[in-house]
């Protein structure tokens, strides 16, 4: 009974207990401000962006590439239209022809400038978009089925499984043959592709999670299945999902480039930037730029991204 | 007939069937995590349960909020079987009975505040508290266990094992509830911290007359806070009685051997009861031993431990406290006042 002598309430003895408990990565190094667990992810990514050079750059590219798609769709949607066949194949890298044919025309005379941008828009659109869709019907199918269990979260398993086998470009073929080409269904194919992914990912960090004992303390208080899901198990599996969702940005990015390389993708007068590269196999031979720069940016784009979504994980890995 | 205690046990059995061998065959294995537990408690009054690690005590503190639901048996508070309750009802017996959990650092969802965590059951039961008053409320909730006020915007990984129990019980109470079930809420903390804990815990229990179901392995901590005792065995209760008599009196040679390996300071030496190490590992639950569940270990046992399994049950008129054994130690000079007043 000797350690209930001590019975004299000392609060101030257990605060100097009180540590906050650094990230591992944070203390390893010597940082200007020790991150802590409850840190929010953006914050973290932001702490682990100021030693990395690889993702200074990254992120400042991808910044810029969402200012100029944002102001440049705006300033430049008339010269993206305007035909000019006196300036047909103007090669790009000189003013010759004012700012806006820096980047040279095409085969109609507009502004190469111009289509880059407007091209780039619909391309973020479509992945953005079809992104978001599948991320989030993706976790609330996997957080639902894991938490649920039973056959439920077998079927729909099954289910992503088979998804996941089937050739994504195969299933983008038949249901935008069924389906005609478009906008609405081009971000519907592609997010249909990928929703197995998120199920995956969010039923197994559900799985994980369901265990815990904040979860039986929430059913404790007599919270439904659907209050836990929602306010208990999402949030705490929110970080891997948006990792996962960063990194899938680039690999939807390139498929939907490869639809519409395949003439599948939007119509005229949208465009992408796989569209323009399809167009620009056609005028290799002397108008190397038209397939080569959107090339260029799709692979730069998808690098930055990668790299992005590589600091996204290391943030959300450290708790 | 008494009067109907504020939670009645009777006859809780919670197996659970073991699914083992490749193909996923359930092979009939049976493990019997509670195997016949009955016991009371009045309101204002704390239960200590006590017994080895894997003896039921977790399993119990689950199934009798229903967290698990039972194999048999049943749980009556006031009068309502827990077992019976429409959801309606189940929800509304939620507010009056609430747990603190063994791991402090896993029952407190990282994500949230501590004003949110606090909080939390008040966006379940609306109308306890209305919204406005969340945050002065959680505020007070924090100063009532021992906290700072500002610490209501703060994570739970900012605070220590200790803090964080705190915390657990702050939440425990936000609903009022009259029983609070608290599952080894000191056994993961430091020993220094320990009797802090239990301080709150008494703290709040005389200030709302709860009823407490008090879980540990530890019978020094259980004894401090404890007017009655339930001793387990592999799922079954051994001995039951007040405080004072368990201690003092142990009449299961279990009691006894639990109580003798208590370390004991030289002044009270001479009174301890003699040192009895038990031989052997706790048996499996899965296959329990004929009869007495405790043969296999005790110094006593004859041929009829092996045949019949003794009642928990009063081996004399005059006195109070049950033993579920063939050969009880005899109770001397049995005090008259058993149980202790709160």
């Amino acid at each position: 009974m000797t350690l209930l002598n001590n019975d004299q309430e000392n609060v101030e003895n257990d605060s100097a207990e009180e540590a906050p408990r650094l990230s591992l990565r944070a203390a390893a190094r010597s940082g200007p401000e020790p991150l802590r667990a409850a840190d929010g992810l953006w914050r973290k990514v932001g702490h682990l962006l100021r030693r990395d050079v690889l993702g200074i750059a990254a992120t400042t590219y991808l910044v810029l590439l969402l200012l100029t798609t944002v102001v440049g769709s705006f300033v430049l949607a008339d010269s993206a239209r305007n035909t000019n066949l006196h300036l047909r194949f103007v090669p790009p890298l000189s003013t010759q022809y004012g700012w806006e044919y820096v980047l040279g025309s095409d085969a109609l005379g507009r502004s190469f400038l111009a289509q880059l941008t407007v091209a780039a828009r619909t391309t973020l659109l479509i992945s953005i978009g079809a992104v978001i869709a599948a991320a989030v019907v993706g976790a609330l199918i996997g957080t639902v089925v894991g938490y649920a269990r039973g056959r439920l979260d077998k079927v729909a398993m099954r289910i992503a499984d088979v998804m996941l086998a089937f050739p994504s470009l195969l299933l983008a073929l038949i249901v935008l043959y069924t389906l005609g080409a478009g906008l609405g269904s081009l971000i519907l194919v592609l997010a249909l592709a990928r929703i197995a992914m998120y199920t995956r990912v969010a039923r197994a960090e559900t799985l994980a999670v369901r265990e815990r004992v904040f979860i039986r303390a929430s059913r404790a208080f007599g919270a439904g299945s659907l209050r836990i899901v929602c306010t208990q198990i999402l949030p705490v599996i929110a970080n891997p999902l948006v990792a996962l969702a960063t990194l899938e940005f680039a690999l939807v990015m390139l498929a939907e480039s490869a639809l519409s390389f395949l003439g599948l993708g939007v119509h005229e007068p949208d465009v992408t930037w796989g569209g323009l590269i399809a167009e620009g196999r056609n005028y290799l031979q002397h108008a190397w730029w038209i397939a080569l720069l959107p090339g260029l940016a799709i692979t730069l784009t998808a690098i930055a991204t990668n790299v992005l979504a590589e600091l996204v994980r290391k943030a959300a890995e450290s708790e | 007939m008494p009067e109907e205690p504020m939670l009645r046990v009777e006859n809780l059995v919670k197996h659970y069937s073991i699914n083992n061998g490749m193909r996923g065959r359930r092979h009939g294995a049976v493990l019997r995590a509670l195997d016949g537990v009955s016991f009371q408690v009045a309101a204002g009054e704390t239960l200590g349960l006590v017994g080895e690690s894997g003896c039921g005590k977790s399993t119990l503190a689950q199934t009798l909020l229903r967290l698990v639901e039972p194999t048999s048996g049943h749980v009556y508070y006031r009068g309502k079987d827990v077992y019976s309750m429409s959801r309606k009802e189940l929800k509304d017996f939620r507010k009056h009975a609430q747990v603190v959990f063994q791991d402090p650092f896993e029952s407190l969802n990282p994500r949230k505040t501590i004003g949110q965590i606090i909080a939390e059951p008040w966006t379940i039961h609306r109308g306890l508290v209305p919204r406005a008053q969340w945050r002065s409320r959680a505020a007070e909730l924090l100063e009532l266990v021992g906290l700072r006020r500002d610490h209501i915007d703060r994570h739970p990984g900012q605070f220590s094992g200790g803090q964080r129990q705190r915390i657990g019980i702050a939440r425990a109470v936000a609903v009022e509830p009259d029983l609070l079930i608290c599952d080894e809420p000191v056994s993961a903390l430091d020993v220094s911290v320990q009797a802090q804990i239990l301080n709150v815990i008494q703290d709040i229990q005389r200030e709302f007359g709860l009823g407490v179901i008090f879980i540990s392995h530890d019978l020094g901590v259980v004894r401090h806070i404890s007017d009655k005792i339930g001793v387990m065995y592999l799922g079954r209760m051994m001995e039951y009685g007040s405080e004072s008599d368990v201690f003092e009196r142990p009449r299961h040679p279990y009691t006894q051997a639990l109580i003798s390996a208590v370390p004991v300071s030289r002044s009270e030496r001479e009174t301890a009861l003699p040192r009895r190490i038990l031989a052997g590992d706790l048996p499996s639950p899965v296959n329990p031993p004929s009869g007495c569940r405790f043969r296999t270990r005790c110094w006593q046992a004859e041929a009829i431990c092996a045949e019949r399994e003794p009642a928990l049950e009063t081996h004399h008129a005059d006195e109070r406290t049950r033993v579920a054994c063939h050969f009880p130690a005899s109770s001397i000079a049995l005090s008259t006042d058993l149980i202790p007043g709160p």
